[in-house]
């Protein structure tokens, strides 16, 4: 049997990718990043990972060994793991680190693998052999070019003010992505087709969380690593997790994100990081970065700037070098790390000042338990070292509406205030307790909605009021009906500051909340495109006969057919020998393929059912 | 140096610093604090203090640097000092005083920068360049003789305030003094005097009732020169003549109203914002004014009123020695720039409620009282369009018998009724029997009621907005709001300065507002309960039927 040709490697490549299980396939769907509607089988899609784009965008994540170690490969029609060691020079003397980059090329379809050898597909080869003409390196460049040298040692003069600096960061973006948090589970914002959040939805949230607009990308992208955050139905929420997070003291919540950026890092990154802990991040790291990954030097380094924007926001360096914490994550311990950094992290505060312009002052950053239920009582006003909250007739409303009592709400203010809860307060909370539930909401019927209230003013004051006229209410015995839901009329009355609740069949009060959760586990893709394909690829092998083998058997002949490729044939004959021709296909249907059989000057009529296997060759 | 673990002040990187009243060094810090930074809100337990770039400059302009501004935050904080905040008050101060304008031997006013670099980035813009004549060497430019006022404000725009050493003209003498019998400035009134003194032109800033009038008085008697006043209306210009009268030497052959009514020019003349705004056939009309004698002095009363075209007008009187007066340098228009560039920094601040503890300001108490409107007048309220329902919130009849239960309560002290309404008001006065004054009130008839209710002749008045601004009626110890516009902040803090002037009665103060339950009324009584509390006042909210 000859070498495989450049045509025939794409029924080679198609081959492997059939090869491929389904959690592989679906890896190599996400990283190669394939169009969907071009592809309807394997052929089609190994056609679509040699499309420039798609080569484009795997090649530039790949570093510089791993870029050499393909050109070697693509310089040769095939060559064993050892053959490709040999040629690589100092990339090649781990012959682990070979075979590991070896698999990655084979999992990312840029090499195929097939009886101990490796080959390139002709669009890999092609694509390479035009890089020095696009200013990329060729592949004695990929192998030859050494890499920058390392950068002089910097030690701080200040290590002392450099630390502080890298708290205050890390303190407040930590507050910051909780308030995020908190933001995104009472109005989520939209997720932008290209990721991220869009720029209105951007200023909003900078307004709400009182951050610059500038900041807003960098914190959604920690809240979005440290599994924080996702997008579900194409709006960004915030996952399960958050809340046990958002429980949690200050330093272990900057540890979770800092770890989680530490991780997200790319490998190659980390390592440089790690040994630039005493010197200025930037231009160094900058022009490794451009010798290393050679085909993604913007890219990566959007990515680099993104990480190191973070690390600073983080508090994982301060004015461009790693902070005492910064090192410890970089090279020893995220314990220590957490232990440098909550040295510096302000006290948490226990107790308040309930004022009578009804806000409440938290001298230093409160725990987070009692924070969280004070924002079921109160809004917050302005969130920094020292937060406000406000206390107002529609918060206490939201709280009673969460299960909050008066007696509950009175005991707790009453135990965190430094000072006692002054009588305007007082006032507030009894009245709106005496108020609370006062008008009801349930369903009626299927889909619509009742109002009721033992005060009949007051339901006759809703009956009235135009603000409630496009609700088209109408008096049913002792209460009033309308045809939109429930959860519709009773925030349009809530919002109108009646004291609304709504109830359950029975009459208990029910809390509805305008807080979402995403229910995406983050860790899942979010989206759904690759599934999409992959199950079309695998429906497609099996064709309206549901003879997944036939199918892919057709398909294999008309390439060759199109491709006017000579196939070696294997027949299993009726008395159960195996039979092996060389043909020309000419066509394929009705279960059965034509080819002209140049050795014996025949065109044979094989049905498919009884070809156990075709081969491309150029034997003829 | 360190941050005290346990200070009373918290930094944070908005530019705000919160105290905690209670701690033992809260006093020492507020004195050193309220040097550079402007008290916000003043609640009974945190006080919210700002530091914005014209709290700086002002503190810079009496003398104090960043480093001592920078060593008071340390000193007292009980947390690191956000890098942000120290960076931007170095960098900020820094700015004062890099240009100053000045008179040359022949009189002509230069500006002058020590970097050359700032007077680059200065020049760079049109509006700079076009008021300056030529340049001298490499730090000097030659100011057009016109445009002293106009370069300083433009030079604030820019984010670098000009130090103006360029003096003033002495005015015509004039001989005055204080007739201090039976009374004597103050102690913080004669220190707010001669600190305006030291530093030529700028603002006094005290609280309704603490005596800015006599800051005024003292201001003039010591200066002894020819003086333009200009306040907010004719009520007002007559109070400070009678003060005048009062208390200098000056007679009334000396001293002057320039207004709708009267156009006298005198040694001393009081002229309201209104007429040297007003304009016939698209020109202002008196403008001779300001040029009628050569002034020495012009104090503006109530500052923080000034009206935008005077600010154009006082571009011109840069040469004069300024006095501004007022009780907030918080300006609705946001123009606070202006005041600063145009009429001089800050010269003198007290805290409010350090004045109250020295005894010269009574402290009053307010109350919201909640009135349950009936059945008829609920539904009313329910079917109402939004538009309607203020007025019928604050005109609900059910407030009067509210209103008469207070009198009642409080009978024998001096009672002011504040309506917004005209009608209501004379539904009010009609069920009070108490006489009413409104804006359609001549001024006679005003003056008239005024001093039979300082007389006690009088115990009872229902007013309308009228009363608001700049009227001295010391002796009022209650008041009751029926019903407000839409709330300033300016029109409450006027409405509390008539209860806050020291009571001779020894009475204190209280201040009523009556506000209809679950209308919008309550919505501006939050409000209004904020922006007392923030000022430090006590707050209490009654059920109307406990009253009644």
């Amino acid at each position: 049997m000859g070498m495989a040709t450049i045509s025939d490697a794409a029924l080679l490549l198609a081959a492997q990718l059939r090869a491929l299980d389904d959690s592989q396939l679906l890896q190599l769907l996400r990283s190669r990043v394939v169009r969907s509607n071009s592809v309807s089988d394997f052929f089609d899609l190994a056609d679509a990972l040699q499309q420039t784009t798609s080569l484009e965008r795997v090649l530039r994540t790949l570093d510089r060994p791993t870029l050499a170690t393909m050109a070697v490969v693509a310089d040769t029609t095939s060559l064993t793991a050892d053959d490709v060691a040999a040629a690589l020079g100092r990339f090649g003397r781990d012959p682990v680190a070979v075979q590991s980059r070896l698999d990655r090329l084979v999992e990312h379809a840029l090499l195929i693998f097939r009886g101990g050898r490796y080959s390139a597909p002709d669009g890999v080869t092609d694509h390479l052999a035009g890089w020095p003409f696009d200013d990329l390196p060729s592949t004695g460049e990929l192998l030859d070019t050494a890499p920058p040298s390392t950068l002089t040692s910097v030690e701080p003069s200040e290590r002392a003010s450099l630390d502080r600096i890298a708290a205050e960061n890390a303190f407040a973006t930590t507050n910051e992505v909780t308030e995020l948090l908190n933001q995104l589970r009472t109005s989520p914002v939209r997720d932008l087709a290209r990721g991220g959040v869009s720029l209105p939805d951007s200023k909003r949230l900078a307004v709400s969380m009182s951050v610059p607009l500038d900041k807003v990308a960098g914190l959604v992208d920690i809240a979005e690593r440290a599994g924080l955050v996702a997008t579900t139905n194409a709006q960004w929420m915030p996952t399960a997790d958050a809340t046990e997070w958002m429980s949690r003291s200050a330093d272990e919540r900057w540890l979770h994100l800092a770890e989680a950026w530490h991780q997200g890092v790319p490998a190659e990154i980390r390592t440089i990081l790690a040994d630039r802990t005493h010197s200025f991040w930037g231009d160094g790291v900058e022009a490794y970065v451009r010798w290393l990954f050679p085909a993604g030097v913007d890219w990566m380094l959007e990515k680099v700037r993104r990480y190191s924007r973070d690390a600073q926001l983080l508090g994982v360096t301060a004015e461009r070098l790693p902070s005492t914490a910064g090192v410890a994550l970089l090279t020893r311990t995220p314990a220590e790390a957490a232990a440098a950094m909550a040295a510096l992290f302000p006290k948490e505060v226990h107790h308040v000042y309930v004022q009578p312009d009804l806000t409440v002052i938290s001298p230093g950053p409160l725990a987070p338990q009692l924070d969280a239920r004070l924002r079921t009582i109160a809004d917050v006003e302005t969130r920094a070292l020292a937060s406000t909250y406000r206390i107002s007739p529609s918060s206490l409303h939201h709280a009673m509406t969460l299960g909050e009592t008066l007696e509950g709400m009175r005991e707790f203010l009453a135990e965190i205030s430094l000072t006692g809860v002054p009588q305007p307060v007082q006032y507030l909370l009894a009245e709106a307790a005496s108020r609370h539930g006062l008008v009801r909401v349930g369903l009626h019927g299927s889909v619509g909605s009742y109002v009721m209230s033992p005060d009949s003013l007051l339901l006759q004051s809703i009956a009235v009021d135009p603000n409630f006229a496009p609700f088209g209410l109408r008096h049913e015995t002792d209460r009033l009906v309308s045809r939109f839901g429930v959860e519709q009329l009773f925030w349009a009355l809530s919002d109108a500051r009646y004291p609304v609740a709504a109830e359950d069949r029975v009459g208990n009060i029910l809390s509805l909340r305008r807080d979402q959760v995403s229910d995406e586990n983050p860790s899942e893709p979010q989206d759904a495109q690759p599934e999409q394909l992959l199950t079309k690829l695998r429906s497609g092998q099996g064709g309206a006969t549901g003879d997944e083998d036939q199918a892919w058997l057709s398909r294999q002949i008309e390439v060759a057919i199109r491709n006017k490729l000579l196939l070696k044939v294997t027949v299993k004959m009726p008395d159960g020998r195996e039979m092996l021709y060389t043909l020309e296909p000419s066509t394929v249907a009705a279960g059965r393929m034509r080819g002209l059989d140049r050795g014996a000057d025949i065109e044979r009529t094989l049905p498919l059912s009884s070809i156990i296997g075709v081969e491309a060759t150029t034997e003829r | 140096m360190n941050t005290a673990p346990d200070g009373p002040l918290i930094v944070q990187s908005d530019r705000t610093v919160l105290l905690e009243v209670a701690h033992p060094l809260a006093e020492d810090a507020r004195h050193d604090l309220a040097v550079f930074a402007e008290l916000e809100r003043a609640p009974e337990h945190i006080h919210t203090y700002r530091i914005t770039r014209l709290g700086l400059w002002n503190a810079r302009a009496a003398g104090h640097d960043a480093d001592a501004m920078l060593e008071t935050l340390e000193k007292y904080s009980k947390f690191p000092i956000p890098q942000s905040v120290s960076v931007d008050i170095t960098e900020t101060v820094g700015r004062y005083g890099r240009l100053v304008i000045n008179r040359d031997e022949d009189g002509a006013l230069t500006l002058t920068a020590i970097d050359p670099a700032v007077l680059r980035e200065i020049t760079r813009g049109k509006k700079v360049a076009s008021l300056l004549f030529e340049r001298r060497g490499e730090h000097t430019f030659v100011v057009q003789p016109w445009a002293r006022g106009q370069l300083k404000q433009e030079l604030l725009k820019l984010g670098w305030p000009a130090e103006d050493h360029a003096g003033y003209t002495p005015g015509t003498p004039h001989e005055m003094d204080l007739d201090a019998s039976g009374w004597g400035l103050r102690e913080y009134q004669q220190h707010a005097i001669d600190n305006f003194f030291h530093h030529g032109s700028g603002v006094v800033v005290l609280p309704c009732g603490a005596g800015k009038t006599l800051v005024g008085l003292g201001a003039m008697t010591q200066s002894k020169t020819t003086t333009l006043i200009l306040v907010t209306n004719t009520v007002s210009a007559r109070q400070w003549r009678s003060e005048i009268l009062k208390r200098t030497t000056l007679t009334e052959d000396e001293v002057g109203e320039y207004s709708g009514q009267t156009k006298e020019i005198r040694p001393v003349t009081i002229a309201t914002y209104q007429i040297l705004t007003a304009k016939r056939k698209g020109e202002y009309a008196h403008l001779s004014l300001l040029d009628a004698l050569d002034w020495g002095l012009v104090i503006y009363d109530e500052v923080h009123l000034l009206p935008a075209p005077v600010f154009k007008l006082t571009a011109d009187l840069q040469a004069r020695r300024r006095l501004g007066l007022t009780a907030t340098l918080v300006r609705e228009d946001g123009r606070e720039g202006d005041v600063f560039s145009l009429i001089g920094p800050k010269r003198f601040d007290a805290p409010w409620k350090e004045i109250e503890a020295q005894g010269f300001i009574s402290p009053a108490s307010c109350f919201e009282v909640r009135v349950d409107l009936p059945e008829n007048q609920r539904l009313e309220y329910a079917a109402s369009a939004d538009d309607e329902r203020f007025r019928l919130a604050a005109t609900a009849p059910a407030k009067t018998e509210v209103v008469r239960a207070l009198v009642e309560k409080h009978a024998g002290e001096r009672i002011l009724v504040i309506g917004q309404y005209l009608d209501q008001i004379d539904e009010l006065a009609e069920q009070l029997d108490a006489p009413k004054l409104t804006g359609a009130t001549p001024v006679a008839e005003r003056e008239r009621l005024y001093q039979e209710f300082r007389e006690g002749i009088t115990k009872l008045l229902v007013v309308s907005k009228v009363a608001n601004f700049s009227v001295d009626l010391p002796e009022a110890t209650v008041a009751i709001q029926v019903s407000g516009s839409f709330g300033s902040r300016q029109e409450e803090a006027q409405r509390l300065g008539r209860l806050l002037r020291p009571k001779e009665s020894g009475l204190p103060a209280n201040f009523y507002t009556l506000v209809a339950r679950d209308t919008v009324d309550q919505d501006f009584a939050q409000n209004r309960q904020r922006f007392l509390a923030e000022q430090g006042y006590s707050y209490t909210i009654l059920d109307a039927a406990d009253l009644t």
